[in-house]
């Protein structure tokens, strides 16, 4: 498939992830998700940068956080998320487009990355959904791809 | 992208019987389509012995 043209509509982009490399499920019952990644600066600053700071890119990093609804069910879930967190493992993600079906669009650029959960909470109101929301740490490069 | 396990499966933490419908990432989807387990069993005909 080609690469996909114009604004991509958010419900799109899926979080997938798993315990071994190639082998990500998608996780169920998502609302929102986001990648965030940092450049930390090293300040080059010197008597002679003229009154302006001067920069250069140091350390990069990276975290993406994910929430969704609860549901006891769920192949991929709440459950298995804190289950992956007390077992302290180390999760295979992929963040992808999968356009309007349920495949990942070839052609289009997903990230592919390895982290562990780094905070997990459920929340329960009254006469609402239960749900969960998630951060992983990304340990490692960050790499974004071409889906093939 | 939505696949039905043909024969079960047992790996990378994954436990499903066949017949189960996951929703996996295109590699992982190569992997299982590698190994088999989308392939639908193949049916085995009685052979009727004609006397």
């Amino acid at each position: 498939m080609a690469q996909t043209t114009g604004i991509i509509n958010s419900s799109s982009i899926r979080v997938f992830l798993g315990t071994t490399d190639d082998s990500e499920v998608v996780v169920d019952h998502v609302t929102e998700c986001s990648i965030s990644l940092t450049t930390d600066m090293r300040d080059i600053t010197t008597k002679t940068s003229g009154g302006f700071r001067e920069l250069l890119p140091g350390l990069k990093s990276a975290s993406m956080s994910v929430s969704g609804l609860f549901a006891e069910d769920a192949t991929n879930g709440y459950n298995a998320l804190v289950a992956h967190q007390i077992a302290g493992e180390k999760l295979f993600v992929i963040f992808t487009n999968t356009g309007g079906g349920a495949t990942a669009n070839a052609g289009d650029e997903q990230f592919d990355i390895e982290g562990y959960i780094s905070s997990l909470e459920q929340t329960a109101g009254v006469e609402d959904n239960v749900g969960f929301s998630m951060t992983i740490e990304v340990t490692g490069t960050v790499v974004r791809e071409v889906i093939a | 992208m939505k696949v039905t396990i043909q024969k079960p499966y047992n790996k990378g933490g994954w436990k499903w019987p066949a017949g189960k419908v996951v929703d996996v990432s295109n590699k992982f989807a190569a992997k299982l389509k590698k190994g088999g387990y989308l392939d639908k069993p193949e049916k085995k005909e009685s052979k009727k012995i004609k006397e």
